[in-house]
């Protein structure tokens, strides 16, 4: 990853782009489609060629590469790429050639092509970060967070030897760690008695709040036949939706989307229970919000909460 | 012979000694009085009954000894330990093959009172004893790792599971055929994908029910983790894939048993087991409940247990049910 958090980009893939362009399309859709993702892209201001001056298929392929490499949007544009393969552009079929080997080059750098989202995704055997390696730096985003925290963890802490709570902690922090990938989502932080997972995508509430769902389940079948302690582990699990600033260094990320959450989490969830803000309840869909009651907060607001028992 | 004793009283309970290696006598099965009639429905034929009356009044008493007289192929005998049936010779007069007293019960009910009843049985009614059902006797057991220690075409001991996609009819009605064909083959894929990941097969499957195989290891029951885990997680298909409209119901009901494995199933296994786990899944469980015999849960780890209830007799084998999980209160089924 370079310091931006884009996809390091090698002179192999960069050739097999140019190709794909110079071989498949004119530059006037060349520019189209640079210009859907740098806005008011001009290949002559670019190139340095007068307007009047036609510019080389070859040279102009090089030089949207060059800009879309420098501002870390190759990923982006191949994507678009796909699109425009699949789709046409205006009503005209464009294919691609070389698409696949383009494809391929990127799957090979840890990457894969999600068709539900149409964008790559990191996966297969390479390593997760924090931005999915698509988040920018300094950049805002909407996501989606789901906190957790142990109930009464500083009694915990005191009643048990350390390697009975380091046990214990670590299940739950694997276990949400999993969840969350298993999921697209990514586990932020964590520190000690409770972290924070972050989701991205169109899904993201509902993909949230199933994690959310899926660890209190796995909490009760835990406490049921592995837990060491001698009363049940007690969880709070909260989900909350809103613009945050993307850091690498996700320790770091201050939000008010974030405070809000803790405050859902301390003040309106209860122990082994679920709440969700009404930004995430509203998206859930038919049949995830019937899980849900709602909790009045105060006049006019609510939180929805959510808690597994047995008959 | 299968053996099941009405009581109340944990006390009585106590009081059965029946010897585990015992090949005709099965382990009791202790449910509570007011379970007596619909128990009676589906016991076996040789069944010895025990009915806890020292605390009925008369007429109570009277009327379930009439009760189950009426049973045919039922055995029965009283249990006083109150000394309260002030002539015990009526008990006999409505058929009853044993009486206890409050002296007798305390010094507890052995293996040897009841091999006592059924020896007077053969000689003095010319009544044969009927060997106890297969979750009693001793059936050698045959375990097999993993599926690839499986030979086709050899006998071993399986967990057989039972699972029915509850509402045919109703989706039948609501659903043109070709659409619900295509809905219910994804169920379907989402249930082998999900046996397979506790190492079951998919072993049968009509429509809307099938049977799951797994084998028996000797050391875990996979049959009742998945069956276990597949009730709690069910709902997340219903969200994220599922076709249909609604939430899923499904009804499951485990058994284990011997069986020749057959991988080139063309439905013409015979079985007992096969038809005993069929008949559980078709005429005694109820749709979005789990079932297990209590030999199944004997050989799950102990802490499943707390998960399941008694749910009373079917064909002399004692049957439990599995709580439901609520969610915000509710079953899924009922959101």
């Amino acid at each position: 990853m370079s310091a931006n958090g884009a996809l390091r980009i090698g002179a192999r893939l960069e050739r097999y782009i140019v190709d794909a362009l110079s071989h498949s399309m004119t530059v006037h859709v060349m520019e189209r489609l640079a210009s859907r993702i740098i806005p008011n892209y001009n290949l002559h201001e670019r190139i340095g060629f007068p307007e009047t001056v036609p510019v080389p298929q070859r040279d102009a392929a090089e030089q949207v590469v060059l800009d879309m490499k420098a501002e870390g949007y190759v990923p982006r544009f191949t994507e678009l790429l796909i699109e425009v393969n699949q789709n046409g552009l205006m009503g005209r079929r464009i294919p691609i050639r070389f698409l696949q080997r383009i494809i391929n080059e990127i799957e090979e750098m840890g990457y894969l092509y999600n068709q539900e989202y149409r964008i790559f995704m990191e996966g297969g055997q390479g390593a997760r970060t924090p931005g999915w390696g698509i988040l920018r730096q300094g950049q805002t985003y909407d996501l989606s967070f789901v906190k957790m925290d142990i109930v009464g963890n500083t009694k915990l802490v005191r009643k048990y030897p350390r390697s009975t709570i380091a046990k214990t902690y670590n299940w739950l922090k694997q276990t949400a760690g999993r969840i969350a990938e298993n999921r697209n989502g990514r586990l932020w932080c964590w520190e000690g008695d409770g972290g924070l997972a972050a989701f991205n995508f169109n899904d993201k509430n509902i993909q949230a709040t199933l994690a959310g769902i899926e660890l209190l389940h796995e909490l009760s079948l835990y406490n049921s036949f592995e837990c060491p302690l001698k009363a049940p582990l007690e969880v709070r699990v909260a989900v909350h939706t809103g613009p945050c600033q993307y850091l690498e260094v996700t320790d770091d990320i201050q939000s008010a989307t974030l405070r809000q959450l803790d405050a859902i989490e301390s003040r309106y969830t209860e122990p082994n229970g679920l709440a969700v803000s009404p930004g995430v309840y509203f998206d859930l869909g038919t049949k995830l919000e019937k899980y849900f009651v709602p909790f009045r907060v105060s006049n006019e607001q609510f939180v929805y909460r959510y808690r597994l028992t047995w008959e | 012979m299968d053996l099941i004793v009405f009581t109340n009283s944990s006390r009585v309970r106590d009081a059965f000694r029946i010897g585990r290696r015992n090949r005709h006598i099965a382990q009791p099965v202790f449910l509570r009085i007011k379970e007596l009639k619909k128990a009676l429905k589906t016991a076996r034929v040789g069944t010895l009954v025990y009915l806890d009356v020292s605390r009925m009044d008369e007429k109570t008493r009277r009327s379930a000894l009439r009760e189950l007289a009426g049973e045919h192929g039922i055995l029965f005998g009283a249990l006083d330990g109150e000394n309260a049936v002030k002539d015990p010779a009526e008990v006999f007069h409505f058929g009853a093959v044993d009486y206890v007293n409050g002296k007798t019960l305390a010094a507890g009910i052995t293996t040897k009172r009841i091999t006592r009843i059924t020896g007077y049985l053969a000689e003095q009614r010319d009544e044969a004893v009927v060997p106890a059902a297969d979750a009693a006797r001793e059936v050698p057991r045959i375990p097999a790792a993993e599926w690839k220690d499986i030979i086709p075409g050899r006998e071993y001991t399986f967990y057989l599971l039972f699972m029915e996609i509850d509402g045919k009819e109703d989706m039948e009605k609501r659903y043109d055929g070709s659409n619900l064909k295509r809905a219910v083959a994804s169920v379907r894929s989402y249930i082998e994908r999900f046996a397979a990941s506790f190492g079951g097969r998919v072993w049968m499957w009509g429509d809307f029910n099938g049977i799951i195989l797994f084998p028996f290891n000797g050391s875990e029951s996979r049959a009742v983790r998945f069956a276990l885990r597949f009730m709690l997680f069910k709902h997340f298909y219903d969200i994220q894939e599922s076709q249909f409209p609604n939430f899923l119901s499904y009804r499951i009901a485990i058994h284990m048993g011997n069986l020749v494995y057959s991988d080139n199933n063309k439905g013409h296994i015979v079985s007992d087991t096969l038809n005993s786990v069929f008949h559980m899944g078709k005429q005694f469980a109820e749709p979005g409940n789990f079932y297990v015999t209590a030999e199944v849960l004997k050989e799950a780890d102990k802490r499943y247990r707390d998960f399941f209830v008694e749910a009373g007799l079917f064909e002399g084998r004692k049957m439990l049910r599995m709580r439901h999980p609520l969610h915000s209160g509710r079953q899924v089924e009922e959101l």
